[in-house]
């Protein structure tokens, strides 16, 4: 018993190292894609947030997408996302705003990295034209579909 | 020692009009001489050229103009057939010619004016909130609301600048490459779709710089400042201090010293507190502490500015605090940063900026 104990404490306190090795989908604002290059150009008003994937052996090999979760007069809908890319070579994409201004938001991004191997998915509420940094959830694996509910229903 | 070239008789020469003596004189010359002796080629070879060409009859016109102007020369009177002739040739081609040159330099001058005038920008447009009506107005006006009255700027193709009431702003310049507006007092609310730093907002304490974003922006009667973003990003500059300041983010400018550390609106008040003391030079090493103690992961946009604001006795402590909540990229070292490396401190924000 003892033993298992101690695993479990083990467990415990690796578990938050593990998660940084694993693969995941950051996002940050549109100045995180630096501000003097050329593709810097692109961002007008429309660039609500950028993101990248970290822990991927080659980033450009990342495929990326996502879609705008929205809850507008109690009625639910999924909206496409076009992500524009603005440094490929390190899985580096703006999402533009592409969803109406009424109604609650969270943007489901979804990520596949070839090597190693993983899927993971971030979930993004969004306040009108900004996104809600500590209501984002970063996730080492697909999001569920309860995770997501869960969250529109909290912004609602 | 001097020889005198003989290249003026080089033309009578080849047309045979030279006495004997001066034909041997220049027989003898050209043998001894490559310069004459190259003049008198090439004269041969014209000569050779112009007698292959053939013949013909100028055209009447080209003659009668000939003999007209002879006779102006010659100040002699017009004879009247002539002068009839003339006239009526005169009458039909003159005012015909001035009409078609006149027309090709309107049309010139038109496609120039239209091209100049489709590459500059409009000039600036205010519509009265209150009223409703919209007049252009020139650079050098002021746009000023008073009691419940409200404006909006129309930046040409750019974008929108909504002034609140109470607010006085100075439209500038216009070019291709600047739209510049300045803020004296009040509140104005900007709204921009540009390429960065075509629109700019002079205050008493810093310019704003538009890198493709919406804010809003106060002066106070003192010239103390104010700017929120709302959207993108926006630079404050001032005699080569910068504070560059992201969406949910707010920077105070003061007269005399610029823009201030710029803070994420979400942090504690106890840091915003300790940011603006720190700015205003109260308390500096307390509230740098507090700064450090308050400080969350997304306040290193906060720590950051802060690098290159403290004393150099404190600047490794920023680091450390920044180191964190994240490390430096690879080539990034402290010492580099340290040393304020314009380089890697840009690498650093970079980074930093996707936890902001």
């Amino acid at each position: 018993m003892s033993r298992l104990i101690a695993w479990l404490v083990v467990l415990m306190l690796a578990a938050p190292a593990i998660a940084g090795t694993k693969f995941r989908l950051e996002i940050g604002p549109p100045i995180a894609a630096g501000t003097g290059t050329p593709a810097t150009k692109q961002f007008k008003n429309k660039v609500v947030l950028v993101v990248r994937p970290q822990v991927c052996d080659n980033p450009s090999t990342v495929q990326i997408t996502g879609t705008a979760e929205g809850l507008v007069n109690g009625m639910r809908q999924s909206l496409p996302l076009e992500l524009t890319p603005v440094n490929p070579a390190q899985g580096i994409y703006a999402v533009q705003r592409q969803w109406p201004e009424n109604g609650h938001w969270v943007l489901q991004l979804n990520g596949t990295c070839p090597n190693p191997k993983a899927a993971a998915s971030t979930l993004v509420p969004m306040d009108g034209f900004t996104f809600i940094r500590n209501k984002t959830q970063v996730l080492r694996e697909p999001a569920t579909r309860q995770q997501l509910e869960a969250l529109l229903k909290e912004l609602s | 020692m001097f020889t005198r070239h003989v290249d003026d008789s080089l033309p009578r020469y080849c047309d045979g009009e030279l006495s004997t003596a001066d034909r041997q004189r220049v027989d003898a010359h050209v043998a001894a001489c490559e310069r004459c002796r190259l003049a008198l080629e090439e004269i041969q070879f014209s000569a050779s050229v112009v007698r292959q060409l053939k013949v013909i009859s100028a055209p009447p016109s080209v003659w009668n103009g000939i003999v007209e102007n002879a006779i102006v020369e010659a100040g002699l009177p017009w004879p009247e057939r002539s002068r009839r002739q003339t006239r009526r040739a005169r009458g039909r081609s003159y005012p015909l010619r001035w009409a078609v040159a006149c027309g090709l330099v309107l049309a010139a001058a038109a496609g120039v004016y239209l091209s100049i005038r489709a590459t500059m920008p409009r000039p600036w447009e205010v519509a009265g909130v209150n009223d409703g009506g919209t007049r252009r107005m020139a650079a050098g006006e002021w746009v000023d609301t008073g009691g419940g009255s409200a404006a909006r700027i129309i930046v040409g193709q750019l974008g929108t600048v909504d002034v609140a009431p109470q607010t006085r702003v100075r439209l500038g310049q216009v070019s291709p490459t600047e739209y510049r507006l300045k803020l004296d007092r009040g509140t104005i609310s900007a709204e921009i779709n540009a390429p960065p730093r075509l629109f700019i907002v002079d205050t008493p304490a810093s310019a704003v710089v538009d890198l493709g974003c919406a804010y809003t922006v106060t002066v106070a009667e003192n010239g103390a400042g104010e700017l929120r973003m709302t959207k993108g990003w926006s630079s404050l500059e001032w005699k080569g201090r910068e504070s560059l300041v992201p969406a949910g983010a707010m920077c105070r400018t003061r007269p005399g010293s610029g823009p201030g550390t710029p803070y994420f609106e979400d942090a504690s008040a106890a840091l915003k507190r300790a940011v603006d003391d720190f700015d205003e030079s109260k308390n500096r090493s307390e509230a740098l502490d507090v700064i450090l103690g308050e400080a969350r992961v997304r306040d290193t946009l906060t720590l950051w500015h802060l690098l290159s604001r403290v004393d150099v006795s404190d600047r490794a402590r920023v680091y450390e605090r920044i180191a964190q909540f994240e490390a430096p990229p690879v080539g990034v070292t402290r010492d580099r940063i340290l040393a304020l490396d314009a380089d890697a401190l840009r690498r650093w924000r970079e980074e930093l900026a996707w936890k902001w």
